[in-house]
């Protein structure tokens, strides 16, 4: 199993962002079943990250979650029915390991009890197709932003750049560079309800 | 701990939530309001969708893999090893179509469904337990006409407004950004707003795509877009800028001939209430200049000066002063409008207005209103593109203004490093001396204002405080870049001006 788990972070190097991010081990040659495996695995892995993040928004910790769930995916990936599709497959397994992560942390298990969690998922489920149409105006936001504020954004998102390294290089604090995001974001979905209102989307 | 929906609180929590920073009292707090409202589950959930795209979706960043600083991420982040890049473009393909597939997956669901996104703004349905919340009190905007029910406000700042066009095909509601809005069965178009913040704001109906302004409200000069708009005023709490029961002075519409722009240019003097009665008194002179966009009616009109000054004179926390409006765009004849299009020099942008306060302006007014012409006894200040006016104006002629005020907008810009050593004349180089020249100097900002004005204005406070400028700084509580900071700011300034 360990062997099977090395393999997985291996293939991952192919491109999943999660375990990219972690392993820095060399590549062998993927058998044709991993390959099979990696190749469905990478097409899902956007959602299961979005669909885990519903119930652990943190970057950090979401990011865990769909690891563990690539690993528990490939210790089960000859139980899974290639007849039926990958991604609600996959979620299921995502959902057991955020059920776990959630249960560890009493706060985030405050957060979610009495239901909420369960009603959050199957609330975006039927969000979907509107999130959808909203969301693919975010790259036009984004170019939209000023540079300093897409700087952020990038270094934050996309290099992963610390928090505390951030709030250093900007002469801010921790919590403006927080507030800095929070605005941010504003700003981008406020970018979007107009983008999508002025092509008719809602 | 509570948290309502729409509020602050609710936000700090969604974006604690976030960063997996929420606190256990939020955390509880959270945990009820969602598991009660519908409208504040759904937004919440678009909040952490747009969360988790910006740290999944990474190709949104694509020329952040193509700058400079991109070649470090594309071999440092996504991929560790030299490879990185080979990958990252076969990998960048992939999402393309995967994002692709979703897009049209998405597409094809919502058309089979027809489902309707219970949307921000929508008008509330009997369902929605925004309608329950939002249903009592309800009371004209004070800045309608006379009469006007709508647009109304009720006690959560909801507005609602209420256009009857019959024949139109599509109606919505600009006031900041377009809220769509519903016909109903009789020709009237009706939407109830999610809460708006505190203060003034311009509006603008859209009427099968063009801009109209609401019969309803006064035209104010203002509000992006043509300048031209409605307005609807949600109630702060304040009382300073209402008319009372004190003596009123009172505004005069005038025209002055400019020889720099020579055409004749229109002010609007407010005169204290003991201006007629004294008639040997003579008066210091406050010089108001509005934002971008606006004109010399705005400082009266949305300002509400007389009422400010009024109120402020009557409980003796002013001197009675007086008070000249005038417009903040000056051209030579065949020059083109340098406020819009700026040179690159700074000090440069706004030297046509400052040839007409100095030759034509100040001159008029002192000959014709009974002022104390010195520089002790006039001060100067603006809003926003205004506040950088009055500040290059001001201190590069500190002989002639000893009180300058910035309210939302100051000396550099947005985003500029300003040199104090040789802005304004290096007016600035030496503290001391400035300190002793400079009788008051006033930086305001809106506390609620968009965070690149915030950090800005704080920037330029926090410069001035480095280098030893004595100045005083305001701000705002809760407001926005709008006009009850800059009337706030006002009540800050003016009694502050021209101690003996």
């Amino acid at each position: 199993m360990v062997g099977l788990r090395s393999d997985v972070q291996n293939w991952a190097m192919h491109g999943s962002n999660v375990i990219m991010h972690q392993s820095r081990l060399p590549l062998d040659a993927p058998t044709a079943e991993q390959q099979r495996f990696l190749s469905l695995f990478l097409r899902s892995e956007k959602e299961i990250y979005r669909y885990v993040a519903v119930l652990v928004p943190n970057i950090s910790d979401a990011e865990d979650i769909v690891q563990q769930t690539a690993l528990a995916l490939w210790a089960k990936f000859d139980a899974y029915d290639p007849a039926q599709p990958f991604t609600p497959w996959a979620c299921r397994f995502a959902l057991n390991k955020a059920r776990q992560w959630i249960e560890r942390h009493q706060r985030w298990r405050a957060l979610l009890e009495r239901g909420l969690g369960e009603e959050l998922e199957q609330r975006r489920e039927e969000l979907r197709p509107e999130l959808e149409l909203r969301l693919r105006h975010l790259q036009t936001c984004l170019e939209k932003l000023p540079q300093d504020q897409r700087s952020l954004v990038e270094d934050y998102y996309h290099r992963r750049t610390g928090i505390d390294e951030l709030a250093d290089n900007s002469g801010r604090t921790v919590a403006a560079t927080y507030k800095a995001l929070q605005r941010i974001r504003q700003a981008l979905q406020l970018c979007i309800e107009r983008a999508a209102l002025s092509k008719g989307a809602l | 701990m509570k948290i309502e929906f729409p509020s602050r609180e609710f936000d700090d929590a969604v974006a604690a939530v976030c960063h997996g920073l929420v606190s256990d009292e939020q955390a509880d707090a959270l945990n009820e309001l969602l598991r009660r409202n519908a409208a504040a589950r759904d937004e919440y959930l678009l909040r952490l969708e747009l969360h988790s795209r910006l740290a999944s979706q990474l190709d949104l960043f694509a020329s952040a893999v193509t700058d400079g600083r991109g070649q470090e991420a594309g071999g440092g982040l996504l991929f560790p090893s030299g490879e990185g890049s080979r990958a990252s473009s076969g990998v960048a393909t992939k999402r393309k179509i995967i994002r692709s597939l979703s897009l049209a997956a998405g597409l094809v669901l919502l058309a089979a469904i027809g489902w309707k996104w219970q949307r921000r703004n929508l008008p509330p349905t009997s369902e929605s337990p925004v309608f329950a919340a939002a249903e009592s009190g309800w009371r004209p905007s004070s800045a309608n006409l006379p009469g006007q029910e709508y647009p109304r406000l009720n006690s959560e700042g909801r507005a609602q407004f209420r256009i009857r066009a019959p024949q139109a095909k599509d109606v919505a509601v600009n006031i900041g950004h377009p809220l769509t809005v519903t016909k109903t069965d009789d020709g009237v178009w009706t939407i109830t707003t999610e809460p708006l913040g505190i203060g003034f704001h311009f509006y603008q109906l859209v009427v099968d795509g063009r801009k109209e302004t609401d019969p309803a409200t006064p035209i104010f000069r203002g509000g992006g877009g043509d300048f031209i708009s409605s307005a609807i005023e949600v109630p702060t709490g304040d009382d300073f800028h209402e008319r009372k029961n004190v003596p009123h002075g009172e505004v005069r519409e005038q025209r002055y001939f400019s020889g720099t722009t020579n055409d004749w240019r229109r002010i609007f003097v407010y005169t204290p209430p003991d201006y007629h009665a004294n008639p040997s008194a003579r008066f210091p002179v406050l010089y108001l200049l509005p934002g971008a966009g606006e004109d010399e009616t705005c400082w009266s009109a949305q300002g509400r000066v007389s009422q400010i000054l009024d109120n402020l004179i009557a409980e003796k926390n002013a001197k009675p002063m007086l008070v000249v409006m005038g417009g903040g765009t000056a051209q030579r004849p065949g020059e083109r409008d340098t406020t819009s299009r700026p040179p690159a020099d700074w000090n440069r942008r706004f030297s046509t207005l400052d040839e007409v306060f100095m030759s034509d302006l100040i001159p008029f007014i002192d000959g014709t209103y009974r002022t104390l012409a010195t520089g002790d006894h006039r001060a100067i200040a603006g809003l926003s593109l205004g506040g950088a006016q009055a500040f290059a104006i001001g201190l590069t002629h500190p002989d002639r203004f000893a009180h300058v005020g910035g309210f939302s907008g100051v000396g550099g810009g947005p985003g500029r490093n300003l040199d104090f050593m040789t802005a304004y004349g290096g007016v600035m180089a030496d503290a001391d001396t400035f300190n002793r020249k400079m009788r008051l100097l006033f930086v305001s900002v809106g506390g609620d204002e968009p965070d690149w004005m915030l950090n800005s204005i704080t920037r330029y406070h926090e410069a001035l405080s480095a280098m030893g400028i004595k100045h005083v700084f305001y701000t705002s509580p809760e407001t926005a870049h709008e006009w009850h900071t800059w009337r706030r700011s006002l009540r800050e300034f003016a009694p502050l001006l021209f101690k003996d």
